[in-house]
C-alpha cells in the first residue's frame, strides 16, 4: 500500500508543482529547486502521517466514501481478462528498480579502482590567484585545488566540509583565462550553496523511492536546477556570460567508439546524447538570461501549495 | 500598482482552475473502473441495484427487524462486489441517530476474506454454537468500541457464508438471523 501510494504522490505532487510553475510564471531555478524538492521528500513522508491522523484511511469506507481517487479499483481490473493491471504497474516499478541498480548502484560497487596519482599544485600562481579573489567575491572559504593528469576535460568539486576542486591538465590546456575563471567561479559557487551536501541528501531521499519513476526524473532535474542556479550566480559575479558559454561548450563529450561491445557504445552515445543536452540547455539559458536575477522566494505560496499537496494526497489512496 | 494586483489574481485564478481541473480529472479516473469492471467492489444506493447490476441469484435480508431495535428500513449502505468473489455488505441505522445498529454480510464461503463492517468487535466475551432453523451457527458475545455490547452470529448457507452482528441481545439477533432464511 505504502508503495503504491508514494508511487501515486509523487506523481499527483508533480503535477500540482508543474500547475504552480505555469501559472505563476516561475521561471527561476532557485524556486523551482524548492518546489520539486517536494516531489522527491513529501511522498516519503504522506503516508506514514495520513495513516497517523486516519488509521481507516486504507478501510473500503474511506476508499468508497472519502477517497476521490483509489488505485485498488485500476490494480484489480484485468486487461482482456488475462493481464491483471497491478502486474503491469509493479512491472513499471521494477524496470525503475532495475534502471536505479544499474545505473547508480552498480557503478558505486565497481568503482574500486585506486585513487588516480593527483598533482598537487598549491605553487600554481595563476589559480591560486583566480580562485582567492572568487573566494572573496563570493565570501567563500577557499578550496584547495588538485591537477589530474589527464587528457579529457575534467572539472569538480569533491568534499563535503574541506573542498577541493579537481581539474585535468586537458582542461587547464583548453581554456582561455577568462573562461578558467568561469570554470572555477562556477565551482566555487557550488561549494558556497554547499551543493554537494544538498546533492548528497537528494541522493538518500532518491535512493529511499529507488522503485518511483517519478523520483527518478525530478532527481535528475532537481541535479540540473542546482547546475542553473550556479551558472546564474557565476555570470552575476563575473559579467562574463560568453567566458562561461565556451568554457562549457570544452565539456561536450563525444562517445568513444573503440568498444567491443554494441551495447556499450549505444550505452555512451545515449549517455553523451543525455550529457549534451544538457550542457546545450544550460548555455541556451546563458545566452537568453544572460546575468539573471533571482527573483525574492514566496514561502507564503510555498506553504499554500505544500497544503493543497497534502489536502489532495489525503484523499488519493 | 494595481495592474500587479490584477495579474496576481489572474494567477490566482489560473492556479485555482487548474487545480479544480486535477481533482475533476482524478475523480473521472476514479470512476472510469467502474465502466471497466463493472463487478468490483462498489458502494450501492438499494439492493434492487444490486441486482439488477451484479446479477447476483439470492441475496439474504433480514425478513424481520424487531421494533425495539428501532432501525431503519432500506438499509443506510450497501457495498457489492461480484468478482474476484460474490460479498455483500449492508448497514442498518438507527431511526434517530447515525449510529449503526446492525451489520449484515453474505461472502462467498470458499473465500477466506472477513469483510470489516462498521460495528467493529474489541473484544470477544464468548463463543457458542446456536442453531438458525436447523443450521449450526456460531454465537459471539462481544464488546465493541465504546464498550458496547454486542453480539455476532454467522454460520454458512448454500455457497455463502452468513454473517450478523448487532448491538441488540443474542435472542434478538438469533431472530434477525432466521429471518434471512426463506423455508422454501
Amino acid at each position: 500500500m505504502f508503495i503504491a501510494q508514494s508511487v501515486l504522490h509523487s506523481f499527483i505532487i508533480l503535477i500540482i508543482i508543474e500547475i504552480t510553475f505555469y501559472s505563476w510564471e516561475i521561471g527561476d531555478h532557485l524556486t523551482k529547486f524548492r518546489y520539486r524538492l517536494l516531489v522527491l521528500a513529501l511522498p516519503i513522508f504522506t503516508f506514514p502521517f495520513y495513516q497517523m491522523i486516519t488509521p481507516d484511511r486504507g478501510s473500503m469506507y474511506f476508499r468508497e466514501n472519502i477517497a476521490i481517487f483509489n488505485i485498488n479499483r485500476w490494480l484489480a481490473i484485468k486487461i482482456w481478462e488475462i493481464i491483471p493491471v497491478h502486474f503491469l504497474f509493479f512491472a513499471l516499478l521494477f524496470m525503475t528498480s532495475l534502471i536505479f541498480f544499474l545505473q547508480e548502484i552498480l557503478p558505486i560497487m565497481r568503482e574500486k579502482i585506486p585513487a588516480p596519482d593527483f598533482q598537487t599544485i598549491t605553487s600554481h600562481k595563476d589559480i591560486n590567484a583566480i580562485i582567492g579573489g572568487l573566494c572573496e567575491k563570493l565570501n567563500t572559504p577557499k578550496p584547495s585545488v588538485q591537477i589530474i593528469d589527464e587528457v579529457y576535460p575534467i572539472l569538480f568539486t569533491a568534499g563535503i566540509k574541506n573542498h577541493t576542486i579537481l581539474l585535468s591538465r586537458g582542461l587547464l590546456d583548453k581554456l582561455t583565462d577568462d573562461e578558467l575563471e568561469s570554470a572555477l567561479a562556477h565551482e566555487i559557487v557550488h561549494i558556497g550553496k554547499g551543493s554537494n551536501i544538498k546533492t548528497q541528501i537528494i541522493y538518500i531521499l532518491r535512493m529511499l523511492m529507488f522503485y518511483n519513476p517519478v523520483s527518478l526524473i525530478e532527481f535528475r532535474r532537481l541535479v540540473q536546477d542546482d547546475e542553473f542556479i550556479c551558472d546564474n550566480i557565476t555570470v552575476s559575479v563575473t559579467k562574463k556570460p560568453d567566458a562561461l558559454t565556451s568554457a562549457l561548450k570544452v565539456f561536450y563529450s563525444h562517445p568513444k567508439e573503440d568498444k567491443a561491445s554494441k551495447i556499450s557504445v549505444a550505452k555512451d552515445i545515449i549517455e553523451s546524447h543525455s550529457h549534451n543536452l544538457l550542457l546545450k540547455e544550460r548555455i541556451l539559458k546563458i545566452e537568453e538570461k544572460g546575468i539573471g536575477d533571482n527573483p525574492k522566494f514566496g514561502w507564503g505560496k510555498y506553504i499554500l501549495i505544500i497544503i493543497i499537496i497534502l489536502k489532495i494526497n489525503y484523499m488519493v489512496v | 500598482m494595481r495592474s500587479r494586483i490584477i495579474r496576481q489574481l489572474k494567477m490566482l485564478f489560473s492556479f485555482a482552475l487548474l487545480i479544480i481541473l486535477l481533482v475533476a480529472v482524478l475523480e473521472l479516473l476514479n470512476w472510469m473502473p467502474s465502466i471497466i469492471d463493472s463487478e468490483s467492489l462498489r458502494k450501492y444506493g438499494s439492493i434492487e441495484l444490486v441486482k439488477r447490476k451484479l446479477h447476483i441469484e439470492k441475496i439474504y435480508m433480514p425478513a424481520y427487524l424487531p421494533e425495539g431495535l428501532n432501525l431503519k428500513w432500506p438499509p443506510s449502505e450497501i457495498y457489492a462486489q461480484k468478482k474476484p468473489f460474490i460479498m455483500i455488505l449492508m448497514h442498518f441505522q438507527h431511526r434517530d441517530s447515525a449510529d449503526i445498529g446492525l451489520t449484515v454480510y453474505q461472502v462467498d464461503s470458499r473465500t477466506k476474506y472477513q469483510p470489516e463492517p462498521r460495528i467493529k468487535i474489541i473484544r470477544i466475551k464468548n463463543k457458542s454454537r446456536v442453531s438458525i432453523k436447523d443450521r449450526e451457527g456460531t454465537l459471539v458475545t462481544a464488546v465493541c468500541e465504546n464498550d458496547t455490547p454486542c453480539n455476532k452470529v454467522s454460520w454458512k448457507e448454500g455457497d455463502f457464508l452468513l454473517t450478523v452482528t448487532g448491538k441488540d441481545s443474542e435472542r434478538d439477533l438469533i431472530r434477525i438471523a432466521g429471518s434471512m432464511i426463506s423455508e422454501s
